[in-house]
């Protein structure tokens, strides 16, 4: 046995099958397969151990699919009484399951080749965006990373909100929030690489850390204190991945607002429904900062079901049909479309993925921007 | 995917997890009548016999249906609530709702509603499979375990006959029986088929499809007091459980923490310990009773400090060791009537069985008091869960020597089952007798491995 197979051998014996994740699991509900749920996926491991003689590459392959349909939200590892690390499992899995069918995903080809997930010319990352913020931020490419510039603070944009325009509003949004408060802050440009977020979501661990080990050798030279980003697969590949100097602070940017800003001048009184980015509520530990800056702003929270959106763990690009079903499971569920109340959020993926499916949504800080003037 | 979905669908809460993927033969996951029926008829025309499953959450495996070959059909795709009457306490819904989801759906109309059967597994457990199982929670002490909580049972017989049960005079032994076949109506009829019959039958007489629940307001219940009683001995938490019986006291809920091998659960809770719930008037008899018991420290909480407690009890059955991990290799000890009396003493020998058998004790906890059908008799006592530490090398010899031996030890100590985990499996109760009796009627092609496998060929399913 390899160390990794025997760690996850380890892992998996927590499991006592209790059944408790399954219906929880937005893939379950969306499937009602028990092959898709998260118990059946470790059952798979326990049989393929105790059979291995009925087990070949055919099955494999369909567990591969299993294994990449998941949004790795952590539901199931939140629910689990027994302390199965489920999604460390499914990490591993998905690792194996990418060395033994190399043709499974294509996004890893554009990550590695460009350093992006479009696989689109990484010297676009900032220019696709800062054209529109022109009129606002005139001087904007003096914010733009070059040798031997350094800031108090990065702002890590991420690829999502680089490359697609839905994303341009909420970085005016951020930006102007920033020069309200007179941050002295940088943007990365060319320089900034994938966090390596989206390859670790498809088990490519060795490529994500060559990307983070150029991402981490530029927040040296900047000599930041604090690094920020809306993207909470980003945080978390910053927190986890990045070997960062201890010193140096990472926060998404609700936690930096919060504790920026007290009061604002202008209370919105309006009433919105909060949907909690899974990553970074179960996987980050960011639950109050967001809800109390929208307290601040003055947005009456309602709040919903923690369950997935269906953006999470690649899935849109693994399986965008059922990404699309949880989505209109939740659409029902929270009676989305029936009552008048929009959905706010503080991820660019959740934000696209309710969009996407109609359903008026916005960032906090396009909020925050009302609510102070700006 | 159909190869996968035959192979996961063994995923079950048992110690028998080995089950040979390939003795599944086809798997159904019915949306509605007519699949059903199609999913019997394709069993009866290939000659295999039916295992239904639910959430897959039951102790004893027999969702499994072995290392047979033989068809599946789980009931997670029949999760509709057909009616909710609240003017005549009832629900009718599909087999595969679980008690969580019917109840989000009742207080979605009335939030002082509920269905009253509330097993810890409640998030999975379906209520076909609970029927099934005869399961209860801990509130079977007031509300009766599942059979006293089922009005009417549809279910469908290996010919796809269905044969509507309903309850008569809320008398679990009395019904009326409809059936497509007069013939089969008849003969049901005659030999007294009843809901009791259905509860624990670990689907060996049909596939339940649909149920009529009774449900209640909860404002029976209100102005509730909260308190933990803590025992210096396990002859004491024995004693306060038996006055509490003795005395009727009306608990809305009571959970007993016997032993806990874990630092953490033991530091939170100190075992042996009471967590009861019950209604202000009943404050003064219950504290009465606890400060009359020696060496027992009776202290009220609040609902906060109530709740954290059962927080840790309801996880209990899920948690592993510090080091290692848990193994539950036999369960539901109904322990009543004077043996509770002598506690300590029935502890002490289950935990010394099991040791000599190889397993170090690891957690025991239970509804208490609750109350269980034994037969034609309802009793009343603790029904206790155990886990044990996972010995490192398991071998199939060692669950069957240590089941055997819990068997022997129980019907010696009368240590009473409740016909729920290992024992159906048991040849010599009355269940099983009234189960081949009726399954002469209605045939043996539903789980028939209950009624007719050995231990040792259960013990080779062990994982
Ligand atoms: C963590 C944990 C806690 C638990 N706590 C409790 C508790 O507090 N109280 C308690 O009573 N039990 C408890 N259990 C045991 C278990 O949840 C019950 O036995 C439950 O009733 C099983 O329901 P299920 O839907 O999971 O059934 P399954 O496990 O799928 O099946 C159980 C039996 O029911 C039969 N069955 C299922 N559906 C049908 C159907 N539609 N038609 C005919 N037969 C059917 C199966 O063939 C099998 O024999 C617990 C289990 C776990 C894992
Ligand atoms: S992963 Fe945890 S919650 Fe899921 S079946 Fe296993 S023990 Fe239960
Ligand atoms: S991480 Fe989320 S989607 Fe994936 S198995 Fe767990 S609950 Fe399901």
């Amino acid at each position: 046995m390899t160390p990794q197979a025997e760690e996850i051998s380890e892992l998996l014996k927590k499991c006592v099958q209790c059944g408790s994740c399954i219906l929880i699991c937005p893939i379950y509900r969306a499937t009602k397969e028990e092959q898709f749920s998260p118990r059946g996926k470790l059952y798979y491991l326990k049989l393929k151990d105790a059979f291995p003689e009925k087990f070949d590459a055919e099955l494999d392959k369909e567990y591969a699919k299993t294994i990449f349909t998941c949004t790795m939200c952590g539901r199931c590892v939140e629910i689990c009484s027994s302390e199965t690390q489920l999604t460390e499992i499914f990490k591993e899995e998905r690792k194996e399951s990418v060395e033994q069918f190399p043709k499974l995903l294509t996004i890893a080809e554009n990550v590695e080749e460009e350093k992006n997930v479009y696989g689109l010319d990484n010297e676009m990352r900032t220019e696709s965006w800062t054209m529109e913020l022109y009129d606002d931020f005139p001087d904007i490419d003096d914010r733009i990373y070059e040798e031997g510039k350094t800031a108090e603070t990065i702002f890590f944009v991420g690829c999502l909100m680089s490359y697609r325009s839905r994303h341009t509003n909420v970085l005016r949004a951020i930006l102007k929030v920033l020069e309200y408060l007179g941050e002295d802050y940088i943007l990365l440009g060319g320089e900034e690489f994938c966090c390596g977020h989206p390859l670790d979501l498809i088990g490519k661990t060795n490529e994500a850390n060559k990307l983070r080990e150029h991402n981490t050798s530029i927040f040296t030279k900047i000599g930041a204190k604090t690094i920020i980003t809306d993207c909470p697969g980003c945080l978390e590949a910053l927190l986890e991945h990045h070997h960062i100097d201890p010193s140096v602070r990472v926060l998404h940017v609700t936690e930096f607002f919060d504790e920026k800003i007290d009061s604002v001048p202008n209370k919105l009184d309006i009433t919105l429904k909060y949907h909690d980015p899974c990553e970074l509520f179960r996987n980050d530990g960011v639950t109050e900062a967001p809800r109390s800056l929208m307290r601040k702003i003055g947005i009456n929270i309602v709040e919903m079901e923690p369950s997935c959106c269906g953006g999470g763990g690649m899935l849109r690009v693994t399986d965008e049909k059922l990404a699309n079903k949880i989505m209109e499971d939740r659409i029902i569920k929270e009676k989305l479309k029936e009552e008048d109340t929009c959905v706010v959020t503080c991820c660019p993926s959740c934000l696209e993925q309710f969009e996407q499916n109609e359903i008026t949504t916005s960032d906090i800080a396009e909020y925050l921007v009302k609510a102070l003037n700006l | 995917m159909e190869k996968l979905q035959k192979y996961i669908i063994g995923a079950n809460a048992s110690i028998f997890q080995k089950i040979d993927p390939d003795s599944n033969v086809k798997v159904f996951v019915p949306e509605n009548e007519e699949e059903i029926k199609a999913a019997i008829a394709f069993a009866r025309e290939n000659n295999l016999p039916i295992t239904s499953k639910g959430g897959g959450s039951g102790m004893s495996g027999a969702c499994t249906g072995a290392s047979r070959k033989k068809v599946i059909i789980s009931s997670m795709r029949m999760k509709k609530v057909l009616e909710i009457n609240f003017d005549e306490g009832y629900a009718v819904v599909e087999a595969g709702i679980t008690p969580d989801e019917l109840n989000a759906e009742i207080q979605q109309r009335k939030p002082n509603w509920k269905f009253f059967v509330a097993p810890s597994s409640r998030d999975i457990a379906t209520v076909g499979g609970i029927l099934s199982t005869d399961g209860g929670g801990n509130d079977a002490w007031l509300a009766g375990t599942m059979a006293d909580n089922v009005l009417e049972v549809e279910l469908f017989d290996y010919h796809g006959n269905k044969i509507i049960v309903t309850k008569i005079d809320n008398d679990n032994k009395k019904a009326k029986i409809t059936c497509s076949s007069k013939e089969l109506q008849e003969k049901l009829q005659k030999n007294n088929f009843s809901i009791i019959d259905i509860a624990g039958a670990h689907g060996t007489l049909g596939y339940i499809s649909k149920l009529k629940l009774l449900i209640k307001p909860l404002s029976e219940y209100n102005n509730q007091r909260f308190a933990l009683a803590y025992a210096g001995n396990l002859n004491a938490l024995g004693k306060i459980i038996y006055e509490l019986i003795e005395a009727n006291i009306p608990l809305t809920y009571g959970e007993a923490i016997v032993e806990a091998h874990h630092p953490e659960i033991s530091r939170k809770t100190n075992p042996p310990m009471l967590i009861l719930e019950f209604p202000l008037d009943f404050q003064e008899k219950v504290q009465t009773i606890c400060k009359s018991i020696p060496d027992v420290n009776f202290n009220s909480v609040n609902k906060e400090e109530f709740e954290q407690k059962k927080e840790i009890r309801i996880k209990m059955a899920k948690r592993n060791p510090p080091e290692g991990y848990q193994l539950a290799l036999f369960e539901g000890y109904g322990i009543a009537g004077d043996n509770l009396l002598r506690f300590e003493e029935i502890i002490t020998k289950i935990n010394q069985t099991l040791e000599s058998c190889g397993f170090e004790p690891f957690i025991k906890f239970g509804h208490a008091p609750s109350v269980y059908h034994h037969g034609d008799k309802k009793v009343k006592g603790i029904i206790m869960h155990s886990r044990e530490k996972r010995p490192e090398k398991l071998t199939s010899k060692m669950v069957f020597e240590g089941i055997v031996a819990l068997v022997e030890l129980c019907e010696k100590e009368g240590i009473i089952p409740k016909p729920e985990h290992k024992w159906p499996f048991s040849k010599t109760t009355q269940k099983h007798k009234r189960l081949t009796e009726l399954t002469t009627i209605l045939g043996k092609n539903f789980n028939p491995f209950i009624l007719d496998s050995t231990l040792k060929e259960l013990a080779e399913l062990v994982l």
